[in-house]
């Protein structure tokens, strides 16, 4: 019986073309005409834009630097040689954060900051940060080490990061990993140096034949471990993924207005009595009618996630994601179209549905973000936008843009299925109510 | 069939029916005659179990259908007042929408959309929009949505509601038949002459009472001492009615149209004369007059005063 009532309300949804024309085609015109409008002040599409990285030092330079000192004089003691002094080009600080973190080519994907582990815990938290670096205890004094000495000791930096930042986990991995190896091969060229070329070459010769030797060389590289604990990434919103999302996120809010309609418009056309007399229940009806919200729903924005992928050149590449973003978003919508259906047939007027069209979907718009980016707004904004069923879709759109893990996006999920339980429930109730004062009549019209 | 005792209604402060008492038998076709808020509807909407009756008792073939409608249920169709279709899908996808909600389907559900289009007399456009069809036939498809699942009674509420004469005497026909057939028929309407052509037992309502019921005849009889005078004048008499109500012998004056009027006239013959020779002698340009015996029309103008369409 649910699926007679279902498929009624599909067949006369696809009837009314002119409606469809506004639900599916309108998002597409103007999700159209604000990318390009809007492109100048977006990211480029399909690059990186560079991670936020703090940096935590937990060692010491001076300390390290003089503990590094003793050790090594330990090592040359005894052959009379001049004192050993660090000259400015051996800071190995500087060589860490000026020639490699301050290289132009680092500087694109990278953007560190220097911080406490506390305050970068915090940013981390927050979601202003992306990825937190920590330099363990020893890490100037081993790399010295490493540097100048026979030794060779493990550097252990930790790479941890927030599971919104899809790629970046693996960029910093990567680049870091780059320094280390870079490093490596200085540590092994030093030890062929030391061990067999000061003594029978000249320093030229040396290093004429120091590219050989490396490159055959089967010394093992030093153990830099580098401990990831997240891996996603994180993708530049360029303005035609901006509002193919943000307007899916409004113009899915027009479903529930249309839905909104849709239980009084029956009861105004008797085909609810007529349904009643046969022996439907208002429950059934609803349910029916939360159905067909939903797949109107789902083809809304399948149809513009598909526009946008193939004419607009979106690269949404995570498909389940996707679609289970579809589905919970539609669910919700569904949710608040029931609720907002319930209201207005106890009205008994369409004024409730009126001003959701004409005022709040509006009012939604602009604090979810459909509109205007919200990173452009104040502060307040991105606590707003919880308030606007569009603000989280969209913040969940996003996300699923970017590859954020499951459990990053768990807080949209659970958001969007709060709000399509909640509002189904009071939709219910209301109209549990309703079906009850139709029928003793106690409410009079 | 449908017995009611002490039928009530009331919405809020407002009793729309008050008290009445019903007898449908089995295979007739039974008239609620009544003008606009008469308690018609709220009426049939008690029987067809859409309202729970305020008070008072309801039994169809002895069954109680206030405690339990669903004895009622699936040997009803109900005909409601408006159009109640799906308007944007075709007539036939209304009947199968419809005739699924009772249960149909498959091959006996096309069946009987044969037949039910055969009976309404519409074949060749049931593929078509119902938006688009013309009033006669929304009014039709109406119909034959609650006849699929060949109910035993069937209730229609004002079935001929704004359409041309030729679709109205379609559906009465249809009634007709459908009554030949077997079929149970309770036939709420405010025309008199529908009532007149095709129910053998009416209730006559008003404000929420039924102020007369019997076969028509009967009904007449109670006003064979009346006749009914219907006088057509040049111009515009409505400004009249005052006047005319104060002659000697009106009993009740019917506003027809612009210029013509109906008068319930009590006495004998000469009672009439008297007042055609008064309704002369005021000088309102009458142009003819004639003398009918009393309709229902007449009867409810005799026991309300009023009009069955002011
Ligand atoms: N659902 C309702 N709520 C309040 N009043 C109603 C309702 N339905 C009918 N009425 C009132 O009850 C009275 C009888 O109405 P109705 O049964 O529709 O008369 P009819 O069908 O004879 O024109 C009218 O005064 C009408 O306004
Ligand atoms: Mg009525």
């Amino acid at each position: 019986m649910l699926l007679k009532l279902y498929l009624k309300d599909v067949k006369v949804l696809l009837s009314d073309k002119k409606g469809l024309m506004i639900f599916i085609l309108m998002p597409m015109v103007l999700t159209t005409i604000l990318s390009f409008a809007l492109s100048g002040s977006f990211g480029e599409a399909g690059r990186m834009e560079p991670v936020r990285v703090a940096i935590v030092k937990n060692y010491d330079v001076a300390a390290e630097q003089a503990q590094f000192m003793e050790t090594a004089s330990q090592f040359i003691s005894g052959e009379g040689a001049e004192p050993m002094t660090l000259d400015e080009s051996f800071d190995m600080e500087k060589v860490f954060f000026e020639t490699f973190l301050g290289n132009d080519a680092v500087k694109a994907i990278l953007d560190p900051v220097v911080m406490t582990a506390e305050e970068a815990t915090k940013a981390l938290e927050n979601d202003t940060l992306g990825v937190v670096v920590t330099l363990p205890e020893g890490f100037i004094y081993d790399q010295y080490v490493n540097f100048i000495l026979p030794n060779r000791n493990p550097i252990d930096v930790q790479i941890t990061q927030h599971p919104d930042y899809g790629y970046s986990g693996q960029i910093v991995e990567s680049v870091f990993g780059s320094y280390f190896d870079t490093l490596n091969n200085r540590i092994i060229s030093k030890n062929v140096y030391l061990e067999v070329g000061s003594t029978y070459l000249t320093s030229e010769k040396l290093f004429a034949s120091m590219q050989d030797i490396l490159s055959e060389t089967e010394n093992e590289p030093v153990e830099n471990a580098i401990v990831l604990k997240n891996i996603p990434g994180k993708k530049v919103i360029n303005s035609f993924t901006y509002y193919a999302i943000s307007m899916m996120g409004m113009f899915i809010l027009y479903s529930a207005g249309y839905m909104g309609r849709e239980l009084l418009r029956e009861k105004k056309m008797l085909t609810l009595d007529r349904g009643v007399v046969a022996g439907i229940h208002y429950g059934r009806v609803l349910a029916g009618k939360y159905l067909m919200t939903t797949t109107l729903c789902v083809l809304q924005m399948s149809a513009l996630i598909g526009y946008a992928a193939l004419i607009l050149k979106v690269d949404w590449n995570e498909p389940v994601k996707i679609l289970v973003g579809i589905l919970f978003s539609s669910f919700a919508v569904s949710g608040v179209g029931v609720f907002i259906s319930a209201i207005t047939l106890t009205a008994d007027n369409y004024r409730v549905a009126n001003v959701f069209e004409n005022l709040l979907i509006h009012v939604f718009a602009l604090i979810g973000g459909s509109y205007i980016p919200l990173d452009v707004l104040p502060n307040l904004f991105q606590t707003l936008k919880y308030f606007a069923l569009n603000g989280i879709v969209i913040d969940l759109f996003l996300d699923t843009y970017q590859n954020a893990a499951w459990d990053a996006m768990l807080p949209e999920y659970g958001m969007l299925l709060g709000i399509a339980i909640v509002f189904t429930g009071l939709a219910a109730l209301i109209i549990r109510r309703k079906e009850v004062t139709e029928f003793e009549g106690t409410i009079t019209s | 069939m449908i017995i009611a005792e002490q039928l009530r209604k009331n919405f809020g402060p407002l009793e729309a029916v008050s008290g009445i008492n019903l007898e449908i038998p089995k295979g007739q076709i039974v008239g609620l005659l009544g003008p606009n808020g008469a308690g018609k509807s709220t009426t049939i909407s008690m029987i067809s179990t859409l309202y729970k009756p305020t008070s008072g008792k309801l039994y169809f073939e002895g069954k109680d259908i206030i405690k339990e409608p669903k004895w009622i249920k699936p040997h009803l169709g109900y005909v409601p007042q408006e159009i109640a279709l799906y308007q944007s899908l075709s007539g036939y996808e209304n009947l199968k929408y419809f005739g699924g909600l009772y249960g149909l389907s498959g091959g006996e559900l096309k069946k009987r959309i044969e037949a039910v289009s055969e009976i309404i007399g519409i074949n060749e456009r049931l593929k078509d929009k119902v938006e688009h069809y013309s009033g006669g036939m929304k009014r039709r498809i109406n119909i034959g949505v609650a006849l699929l699942h060949s109910p035993k009674l069937i209730i229609m509420d004002e079935p001929t509601v704004g359409i041309d004469p030729q679709s109205r005497n379609h559906i009465l026909e249809t009634v007709k038949r459908l009554n030949d057939e077997g079929m149970t028929v309770i036939y709420t309407s405010h025309y008199m002459e529908e009532v007149e052509a095709i129910c053998q037992n009416v209730y006559i309502m008003d404000h929420g009472k039924v102020i007369a019921s019997g076969t028509q005849e009967a009904l007449i009889d109670q006003s064979d001492s009346h006749t009914a005078i219907h006088l057509k004048f040049e111009g515009e008499v409505t400004s009249h009615f005052d006047a005319l109500k104060k002659l000697d012998n009106v009993m009740a004056v019917n506003r027809v149209s612009d210029n013509e009027v109906g008068i319930l006239a009590s006495g004998n013959g000469n009672s009439q004369k008297e007042i055609i020779k008064s309704i002369l002698a005021m000088d309102l340009g009458l142009v003819s007059f004639d003398v009918t015996r009393p309709n229902l029309e007449q009867v409810f103008l005799k026991l309300t005063g009023r009009g069955l369409r002011d």
